[in-house]
């Protein structure tokens, strides 16, 4: 085994090739107008769209900032210009249950040509009602009804009276109605009069009177009779009247929507209400035209003979994209307001309101799944209109009962759309799982990329790409240089050099503050110094936390090597990503070991700072140690390991190669230089594994020793598998160029352990022993020593104490009347 | 029988003087219902500057009829009940307080002076009695006909109902035409002349003496030929006009005028 040598300048960074770029700037090159490397997304886009059946709604996934939204949009208007614009959506009144509106379909455009033609009948027959109630012929035959019913009393009562005056009886008007008297000198009968008369005359004049009374009572009963019949003649001669207006103006409406069977009935309905409410056209008080409030006066009697277009498509010719922002319960499904009346709450069907499924409808709904998720019943809302195909408009306050006032149930109109959700995959899995009906409504997943390949072909789309968002921005030009130096950028922000980012609110970022310093420098074209002035800009905005750290380390605060030699004491690599911006820092890692039972203490884990990841590292390490140097027998070691001056959550398993160099240096108590950093995770096998945010990690332990001065010896040693991640800042290259940095890639602890110490690791003998001086060879003959000194002190204090030093140095004496523990079996 | 009374301080007079033109009179028996008539015989007082002067006739028939044992009134519904002179006294009483009530609200609304007298006996004879030269009449009178009238909004309203007056070339005619075209004017109604005419050519030459003889009206104003002015057809025409009142000459005897008053459908405006 050889040591490793350090990466020569060319691993560090992956340059752009500029002979990928064949122009001079952007301006040269023309835009894109696809999407470069979401093969898989567009796909399902395509299929999701494609399959019109129910449920095949669609989540996009992926993270903020993937230019996801304008994807969809860009591709669903694309896929609506193909489809016709959707049919437009009416309420009418339903004249039987005015709690229960109508919902009337039309063909695009033809909702507001019904809306006027409604207003127009109704102005129209605002004055040929009553023209043809003043119309003569109506008056005539009005008054000859009322003439026929005076006439048929004044002739029976004239019959009766002449009757009666011809037994010189009168028929007399009195205050409560008629009465029969019997006459004496053209005046009514004293009542002295009557006296004197004989008898026989008194009782004949008597039953005169009893009769006449008789009949007249008879005829008196048949007038209710004869008032029915003759209003009931009214009535159908006002029917009949009202019919001949109305029929007319409605006929030439019937003819304009006679393919429309739901609107014929509704003017059947409009007419017959008509006939039935006749009196409010012909009693209209007389308003001057310029007269304020002429409408609202005339309003609440012809209200009901409105039409409201809930959805209308009068300008549109294609099929409906509609985003809604704010996907509140009401805005999705629509609403019924209220107007205050007298202090009462009322509604009519004029008051419903559509949501954006009703505008949607036909067409393309997008949602963000986050806002939607966040407005109280919007999901559940969403979903129920999605299984049932229709929109029912429920008001939420009569569901929560929080208001009590009369409201309407619309009749639900048929949907046909399809949801697109925007998402990140938290919300996406989360959905998955804990919503059963959610994989029954979200069939087809898009779920977007955040990097592509850096191929050649994908590098000169990129350009194309950034030209584009320049144009669409509006910015300067972007020479070539500038655009190489974005797509390395676009490399690093992946932190991969056979990636890049399809972050594209990142890079619109980046692409707006380079043209602004290139705009401030004087420039017109975009070159690859502002590029970099715009990197180190945000870098620096975001670094406060991180100059107060390397400060701290400067000042000696925190306490950091980066030179020297130390014992168990080895600087680990840490990385904190802080409102979106990642740094990296050094941390000392150190670690005691003594005689013990074979337990290693996490420090961190011990005070619950220390996270899941972490702690497996740890384990691992252990299983390693004792798989390596402890096959035979019982390790017989209490050791302890912490982030030195570390009072934060700490996770992660990217130390655990530094914890097991620390480890095997106290062990074999070879000193560690303090001028290397080292980073990466450790299996049970020694290999070492890749770890995340690697170039920050570099660029950390870098910025320190910079800072203190650089001496040819410090670097940092990374796994080998993170070299194709490298894409380091240009002055790490450049100390690296000239040999004043170093950056070694290790694929195993020991290489490791070979670099830090300065010494050879070793490795097994055909005596399965390891070399002589070898690191490998001190620490198995310290453990053997502590599994020796350990069978004695286990024969001779069999059931007593056990001497337990904790994490603190402190000694302890522990009762272990149980058997003293595993550790003394061996 | 008559019985003049006076409303105390209310009823004061107005002082004779030059410009008393007329009396406004309305005469009326019981249990008409007046409070509109009453109204527009104060306002007609007012616009022509007369007194006003109310004339409620209880009717000596039915305080008689009252007091025959085997007499019963016969309710509009056809259902028979006893009747009481007592009783029918303290209706009639009740009915003048009423109408005299009414009286001086719509008095007092035409700022008008007024006078109040109520008489005994029957009421043409009664109004042909208490009438003078230049009075202006309104008679309302509830007669035998209709036993019940429909109710008007089941009819067309088209337009505010015409005045009737009729046309008959004496003096007493051309007062009642004045009169008419005073009610016009004041309620901005159509005049309405009526005309005996034996056809449209003598019809027309009437309309031309009717149209001198109103002089500078500035209302609408029209006429209908009528076969004669009998009450029948008379009464006949205020049906076909859906008039509400008709203006006329006040005739000489009680018996032409009990004979047009119990056939019409309107109170009558009588000048004399």
């Amino acid at each position: 085994m050889s040591d490793p040598k350090a990466l020569s300048v060319e691993q560090l960074y992956q340059r752009c090739d500029p002979a990928l770029l064949d122009f001079e700037t952007t301006a040269e090159l023309e835009d894109l107008s696809e999407v470069i490397g979401q093969e898989r997304a567009i796909g399902a886009l395509h299929f999701g769209v494609g399959i019109r059946k129910k449920g095949y709604n669609l989540y996009v996934l992926g993270p903020p900032g993937l230019g996801k939204h304008n994807v969809v949009k860009t591709y669903l208007q694309a896929k609506a210009g193909e489809a016709p614009a959707p049919a437009d959506w009416c309420y009418v009144n339903d004249f039987e249950d005015p709690n229960r509106p109508r919902a009337l379909r039309l063909p695009a455009g033809r909702g507001a040509a019904l809306r006027r033609d409604m207003q127009h009948l109704i102005e129209d027959l605002l004055s040929a009602i009553p023209a043809a109630f003043d119309a003569e012929e109506y008056q005539a035959r009005a008054k000859e009804i009322e003439k026929e019913f005076h006439e048929r009393q004044e002739k029976a009562l004239g019959e009766l009276q002449e009757r009666a005056k011809a037994e010189h009886i009168a028929l007399l008007r009195t205050p409560g109605g008629f009465a029969f008297a019997p006459m004496s000198d053209e005046e009514v009968m004293s009542p002295d009069a009557f006296a004197k008369l004989p008898e026989d005359e008194q009782k004949a004049l008597e039953a005169q009177v009893s009769e006449l009374q008789e009949q007249l009572q008879k005829l008196l009963s048949q007038v209710p009779q004869w008032r029915k019949e003759t209003r009931d003649k009214l009535k159908a001669l006002t029917q009949e009247t009202t019919l001949l207006a109305v029929g007319h103006e409605i006929d030439a409406l019937r003819d304009s929507y006679k393919e429309f069977p739901d609107v014929l009935s509704f003017l059947d309905a409009v007419q017959q209400d008509i006939v039935d409410n006749v009196d409010d056209f012909r009693n209209q008080e007389e308003v001057p035209e310029n007269q304020l409030g002429r409408a609202a006066m005339r309003e609440p009697a012809f209200r009901r003979y409105q039409v409201n277009v809930v959805v209308d498509h009068d300008e549109e010719r294609n099929a409906p994209v509609v985003y809604e922002n704010n996907p509140t319960h009401d805005n999705l499904v629509g609403r019924i307001e209220h107007l205050a009346q007298m202090g009462a709450l009322v509604t009519d069907f004029m008051l419903i309101k559509s949501g954006a499924l009703h505008r949607a409808n036909g067409g393309y709904l997008i949602l963000d799944a986050h806002k939607l998720l966040t407005q109280p019943y919007a999901w559940e809302a969403l979903k129920r209109a999605l299984f049932a195909e229709q929109i029912r408009i429920e008001s939420l306050g009569q569901m929560l009962s929080l208001i009590s006032t009369a409201s309407l149930e619309p009749e639900p109109i048929p949907l046909n759309v399809k949801v697109v959700l925007l998402g990140d995959r938290m919300l996406y899995y989360l959905l998955y799982e804990y919503d059963p009906e959610f994989g029954e409504l979200f069939k087809v997943a898009a779920d977007f990329e955040e990097q592509i390949d850096r191929s050649a072909e994908n590098t000169r789309l990129y350009a194309r790409m950034l030209a584009t968002v320049a144009r669409q921005e509006e910015l300067q030009p972007f020479d070539r240089g500038a655009v190489a130096r974005l797509i390395e950028h676009a490399a690093r922000r992946v932190e991969d050099t056979e990636k890049m980012s399809t972050h594209m609110s990142g890079i619109a970022d980046l692409l707006r503050e380079a043209d602004h310093w290139a705009s401030q420098a004087g420039r017109s074209t975009v070159t690859t110094s502002d590029v970099d002035y715009a990197i180190e800009q945000q870098v620096y905005r975001s670094g406060r936390i991180q100059q107060r750290l390397q400060e701290a380390i400067r000042r000696g605060t925190l306490l950091i090597d980066s030179d020297g030699e130390q014992v168990g004491q080895v600087n680990g690599l840490t990385i904190m990503e802080l409102g979106g911006f990642l740094f990296g820092h050094p941390t000392r890692i150190t670690a005691t070991a003594r005689l013990g039972e074979g337990e290693l203490v996490d420090i961190e884990r011990e005070v619950e700072l220390g996270g899941a990841s972490h702690s497996k590292g740890v384990l691992i390490l252990s299983n390693f140690l004792s798989a390596r140097y402890a096959r035979q027998r019982p390790m017989s070691l209490s050791a302890s390991l912490v982030f030195e001056q570390s009072y934060g959550y700490v996770d992660g398993d990217s130390a655990s190669v530094g914890e097991l160099c620390a480890l095997l240096s106290v062990l074999a108590e070879a000193p560690v230089r303090q001028s290397l950093a080292v980073t990466g995770s450790v299996n049970q096998h020694g290999q070492v594994q890749p770890i995340g945010g690697v170039n920050e990690k570099i660029e950390g332990f870098f910025d320190i020793c910079k800072a203190r001065g650089l001496n040819g010896e410090q670097g940092v040693i990374i796994p080998a598998t993170n070299v194709k991640h490298l894409m380091l800042r240009r002055d790490v290259r450049e100390a690296a160029e000239q040999g004043r940095f170093h950056i070694y890639a290790v694929a195993t602890v020991d290489e490791a352990v070979a670099l830090l110490t300065g010494l050879p690791a070793g490795e097994r003998g055909d005596d399965d022993r390891f070399p002589e001086g070898s690191v490998n060879r001190r620490v198995e003959d310290r453990l053997l020593q502590f599994s020796e000194l350990r069978q004695e002190f286990g024969e001779h204090d069999k059931g007593k104490v056990e001497v337990k030093i904790d994490s603190e140095g402190e000694v302890s004496d522990v009762d272990t009347s149980d058997g003293g523990g595993e550790g003394g079996d061996g | 029988m008559s019985t003049p009374r006076t409303a105390g301080a209310k009823a004061a007079m107005a002082e004779p003087g030059p410009n008393r033109r007329r009396r406004v009179l309305i005469a009326l028996d019981s249990a008409a219902r007046c409070e509109v008539l009453l109204d527009t015989a104060a306002r007609l007082a007012g616009h022509l500057r007369a007194e006003l002067e109310a004339l409620f006739v209880e009717d000596a028939d039915l305080v008689r009829l009252a007091g025959l044992p085997f007499v019963r009134e016969v309710g509009r519904q056809g259902a028979p009940r006893g009747l009481d002179p007592e009783q029918m006294q303290r209706v009639l009483a009740g009915h003048a307080a009423e109408v005299e009530r009414l009286l001086g609200e719509s008095a007092r609304r035409a700022r008008l002076q007024w006078r109040f007298q109520i008489a005994r006996g029957r009421l043409l004879q009664e109004l042909l009695a208490a009438s003078a030269e230049g009075d202006l009449v309104v008679l309302a009178r509830r007669g035998l006909q209709p036993v019940e009238a429909l109710r008007r909004a089941t009819v067309a309203v088209a337009a505010a109902a015409p005045v009737l007056v009729v046309w008959q070339d004496s003096q007493a005619g051309r007062h009642a035409l004045a009169a008419a075209a005073d009610i016009a004017e004041l309620e901005s109604r159509p005049l309405r002349v009526l005309v005996a005419a034996s056809g449209p050519s003598a019809a027309a030459r009437l309309w031309q003496a009717v149209q001198s003889a109103l002089g500078d009206f500035r209302g609408a104003a029209a006429y209908r030929q009528l076969p004669d002015l009998g009450p029948a057809t008379l009464a006949e025409a205020a049906r076909i006009e859906g008039a509400d009142r008709l203006v006329q000459a006040l005739p000489s005897s009680a018996e032409e005028l009990e004979a047009l008053s119990s056939r019409l459908p309107c109170p009558l405006v009588l000048v004399r």
